[in-house]
């Protein structure tokens, strides 16, 4: 399924989402990620990021109450959905598959 | 105080995003803002504004909302609204004919103004390369005061200048031995008076004054002259002119050698005949060396457009100017001849404009008549609009949407703009003959032409869309269901008509105030005393054989009994312009540059003139000779206080290195010029008939025509086959004054046009107020309101209208008027009086205007008004 494939900026801020429960939008992802990846990102990114998982289906949205910080504004909280879970889960059980099968003479390569 | 993002940035994000995004959007980037805030507002302004553009995308990017329905406009509906707008114009002609001529009138002023300024700066274009041309003028530094020349020496070596392709020297002038008299053939009464230059072989070629038939280049041959079309064919007649023996002055023979095309009315070079220099050398007796010495206009033309500062600086080099004029303090200056026109004054040295200034002034005075016209119409059609309110709230009802009532509006304006526009043409062809009358010049409607029908087409345009865009939005967004509830209030709109009306009532008015000071200062002119006598007086031009039996011809037109007296000088005293500064004295500093104007004359001038003698004695009335050396002067006040004698009368002054003088009187000083100047230290010396050049008649009051019998008569007794050559000196006079008559008659006839247009534009308004108010009169009335009192409650609308554009107005034109006057050394006061008279005639004016209108609405009875609907 090609809607389905993770983008590797796509699994990072999914993560990010996963990890901020239950406070994630869009400026304390951005946040998130230069802390821990030290990307930074410009703020549109983010967004149109977070968009389209939503439109995967990875993560739902609600709007939350408007705080003084933000001139009133309210955020729009971002949380995984089942299936986002999912596909975290594939990746990530993809990633140690393809890991476990490395030969291991591979990683000698400094003995070489 | 919290920082604020930049305000324009944030009502971009709230433009451009869409409504469901932007709560999220903007909070985080408000977020990021505070956190960036808190180290640099800058910085912080900074990421705001390149957030707030990276956000612009088209994902969230408001989408149209989409319309069910078509919105194109269609034949038929174009078809429709033109019904319409001839329906509602049927409905209510006296206001769109109102309009219609309001704009109409401010179209053709435009046109006219463009004629003009079209022409002016058309002035020395025809010529080939005329970028290329350049005048030389010369300063000559006269002890820190600059005096400019518009001439050069005749000795400039401008040909070593590698760039220079050509030089012209021309000599120029009004009066002998420019303008000679050609006897037309066949045998006429009387020579026919031509004004012709004497110039330098290059003249057709650095010019491009075609020629029509003979040789391409006259000017090479001694005795050959090039005549115009028109003086070919007085002389001439159908003929062909070439090779013709023209016999100059009864003396020198020149042959026809060319015939050129008439000089264009674009033209600062105007002549009928050209002749080579060594005519004029033989007419003024001087040799080659003589003629080296002599200043001319002189004209060059270069192989390349240069910067003029450039070619300024070659000239002034030694080689080009030569060591003795540069010891002399004279400096040459090269100005692109295509410029010349239109600024051609010079104030110390420095350029000062000239026509330009009129032409600034013209344009701007034709721009706020458009601007107060498109002001009118506009408010004019948004007040007849509410009163289609309905039909606007009907359309709406029925499912119009926003863009076609502005369509339909924007419509009927453009075939209002459109008839106005031609109707415009109309009165531009009819009133070009007086516009002409005005400004004294032919201009015709064949100046437009190319690009500039193109730029008629882009303003028609932009003053239609101007003149629609407002009333067309305005009315588009009203609401249809209060408009058919009929709460039409639309008081917004009407803050802003009344802004419009006062920007044009001001307008209006500064007009209007500033044409009066035009006025009153010329009247000032007019009247002020001279310091001499110049009403009934007839200025001739004498021949040389004239003045040889100048007491025989004395007598003899004396004998009439209409002219009373009679005197000779070298130089008009209305326009004196003979400066020098070769006048020595014992005492005068060896440095000292003062320039005096100088008049040679005969014994009877000071009476002649009616000078006022302060001191001394006037010239004794015994024949001056050729042989008598010392003569007798006198000097005016200003003359006297330049000289520094203690006692002027019987010392020796030395004019012009050769005339010695004696100083027997002190005059009263008198204007030798335009009032702009100051007064100028004059001497006037006693000098042989012979000798000068111009001779004054006075007749009695109100005998011109008598008078110019009378002398007619007695001229050709003594000079039977020269045709008399004469002029009034009242009418030299106004000639010095000349621009500015036909700037103030210009001037005057704008404040009439905007009298109109502001008149229209109150009609406009107060109808439509006194439609608004009719209820509100009506329950006065009913309590008790006398007619008066309801007449106020109109006028009170206009209250602060009015006085805005008073407060606005009158600051602003006492403003001008101070700048205008200040270029005149002897100018009027503000006129306080006729600005207050201005100002009350202006207010009587509008509060009558209102009671026309609402005449009626008051003094009907009010229960009809309120029974109404």
């Amino acid at each position: 399924m090609k809607g389905s494939y993770l983008g590797e900026l796509e699994e990072l801020i999914l993560l990010t989402v996963g990890v901020l429960f239950p406070e994630a939008y869009g400026v304390s992802v951005m946040d998130e990620l230069k802390i821990q990846a030290g990307r930074s990102l410009n703020i549109s990114a983010v967004h149109s990021v977070l968009s389209r998982l939503e439109e995967k289906g990875y993560v739902k949205s609600q709007m939350s109450q408007p705080t003084e910080e933000r001139g009133g504004r309210r955020k729009r909280i971002f949380t995984l959905t089942a299936a986002g879970k999912n596909a975290l889960e594939e990746s990530q059980a993809l990633r140690n598959q393809l890991y476990s099968m490395i030969p291991k003479p591979a990683f000698e390569l400094k003995l070489t | 105080m919290k920082p604020r993002p930049p305000k324009w940035a944030d009502k971009f994000l709230t433009w451009y995003c869409r409504e469901d995004l932007l709560d999220e959007i903007q909070g985080d980037i408000y977020e990021l803002y505070e956190r960036k805030s808190k180290e640099s507002i800058r910085a912080a302004n900074r990421q705001f504004v390149w957030n707030v553009l990276r956000f612009f995308r088209i994902k969230n990017i408001k989408k149209k909302k989409s319309e069910s329905y078509s919105n194109s406009i269609t034949t038929a509906m174009l078809k429709n609204n033109l019904l319409v707008f001839f329906r509602s114009f049927r409905r209510n002609p006296g206001h769109s004919l109102l309009s219609l001529f309001g704009l109409s009138i401010a179209f053709a002023c435009t046109f006219l103004i463009s004629l003009w300024v079209i022409n002016e700066f058309s002035f020395d274009r025809f010529h080939q390369d005329s970028d290329h041309l350049y005048k030389v003028i010369s300063h000559v530094d006269a002890n820190g005061s600059v005096q400019t020349e518009f001439l050069a020496g005749f000795n400039m070596n401008a040909e070593s200048i590698p760039e220079v392709e050509e030089v012209t020297h021309i000599s120029t002038g009004s009066r002998w031995p420019h303008e000679l008299c050609f006897w037309p053939e066949g045998g006429a009464e009387e020579c026919v008076y031509f004004n012709g230059i004497y110039a330098s072989p290059s003249l057709f070629s650095t010019f491009s004054f075609p020629i029509l038939s003979g040789d391409p280049n006259p000017l090479k041959d001694v005795a050959q002259i090039a005549i115009s079309e028109k003086m070919a064919k007085t002389l001439y007649g159908e003929e062909s002119p070439l090779g013709k023996i023209i016999n100059i002055d009864g003396s020198k023979e020149v042959a026809v050698a060319a015939v050129f095309q008439d000089v264009p009315s674009q033209s600062s070079i105007t002549f009928d005949f050209a002749l080579p220099f060594s005519i004029l050398q033989r007419q003024w007796g001087i040799n080659d060396e003589g003629l080296q010495a002599q200043f001319f206009e002189v004209y060059v033309k270069t192989s390349s457009q240069l910067p003029p500062e450039q070619l300024s600086a070659k000239l002034n080099q030694s080689t080009v100017i030569g060591e003795e004029y540069l010891g002399k303090k004279i400096s040459y200056e090269a100005v692109p001849f295509t410029d010349w026109h239109l600024n051609n004054t010079y104030e110390n040295g420095k350029a000062a404009g000239g026509r330009i200034d009129n032409v600034r002034l013209f344009t701007l005075i034709a721009l706020l008549v458009l601007a107060m016209a498109v002001i009118n119409f506009v408010n004019l059609s948004t007040a007849k609009a509410t009163l289609r309110a309905k039909e606007i709230g009907v359309r709406k009802a029925i499912g119009a949407v926003k863009s076609s009532l502005v369509a339909q509006f924007m419509s009927e304006s453009f075939v209002m703009v459109l008839a106005a526009f031609l109707l415009g043409i109309g009165w531009t062809i009819l009133t070009l003959p007086t516009f002409n009358s005005i400004i004294d010049d032919s201009l015709s409607l064949s100046l437009i032409g190319g690009m500039n029908v193109f730029y008629l087409l882009v303003f028609l345009l932009v003053v239609a869309l101007l003149a629609g865009l407002y009333p067309s939005l305005v009315l588009s967004s009203f609401q249809s269901a209060r408009i058919l509830k009929g709460m039409n209030n639309f008081t917004g709109s009407l803050n802003i008509r009344k802004v419009l009306m006062a920007v044009q009532l001001c307008l209006s008015l500064g007009i209007i105030l500033f044409s009066s000071v035009i006025y009153f200062q010329l009247d000032f002119i007019r009247d002020k005393n001279l310091g001499f006598d110049k009403e009934n007086m007839i200025r001739m031009e004498p021949t040389y054989g004239l003045l040889k039996t100048y007491d025989a011809f004395k007598t003899e037109a004396l004998k009439s009994g209409v002219i009373t007296d009679m005197t000779v000088t070298n130089a008009n005293p209305l326009i004196l312009g003979n400066n020098t500064i070769a006048v020595d004295w014992q005492g005068k500093s060896p440095d000292s540059q003062i320039s005096f104007q100088t008049i040679g004359t005969i014994d009877n001038f000071p009476e002649m003139f009616g000078l006022e003698l302060l001191e001394g004695r006037g010239f004794l009335p015994v024949p001056q000779t050729k042989d008598s050396l010392a003569s007798e002067a006198l000097i005016t006040k200003t003359a006297a206080a330049y000289l520094g004698f203690e006692n002027p009368i019987g010392e020796k002054i030395r004019i012009h290195n050769y005339m010695d003088c004696e100083i027997v009187g002190v005059v009263d000083d008198f204007h030798t010029g335009s009032l702009k100047e100051s007064l100028q230290a004059v001497i006037i010396y006693r000098n042989v008939v012979t000798q000068l050049s111009g001779v004054y008649i006075r007749y009695q009051p109100g005998e011109a025509q008598a008078a110019l019998a009378a002398i007619s008569e007695s001229y050709k007794t003594f000079e039977p086959n020269v045709t008399l050559k004469y002029w009034f000196q009242d009418e030299t006079f106004d000639d010095i004054y000349k621009t500015e008559s036909i700037a103030s008659n210009l001037v005057l006839a704008f404040s009439a046009i905007s009298i109109i247009i502001a008149i229209i534009g109150i009609v406009g308004l107060a109808t439509f107020n006194t439609l608004r108010k009719t209820k509100e009169i009506g329950v006065r009335r009913v309590f008790g309101a006398s007619q008066f009192e309801s007449l106020l409650v109109l006028v009170k609308e206009f209250g602060w209208v009015l006085l805005l554009s008073f407060v606005v107005a009158l600051p602003l034109s006492w403003f001008a008027s101070q700048k205008w006057l200040n270029t005149y050394t002897y100018r009027t006061e503000i006129p306080w009086l006729a600005f207050l008279v201005i100002i009350l005639g202006a207010l009587l004016l509008i509060v009558c205007i209102i009671w026309v209108q609402s005449q009626k609405t008051i003094s009907t009875n009010p229960t009809k008004s309120l029974r109404s609907e």
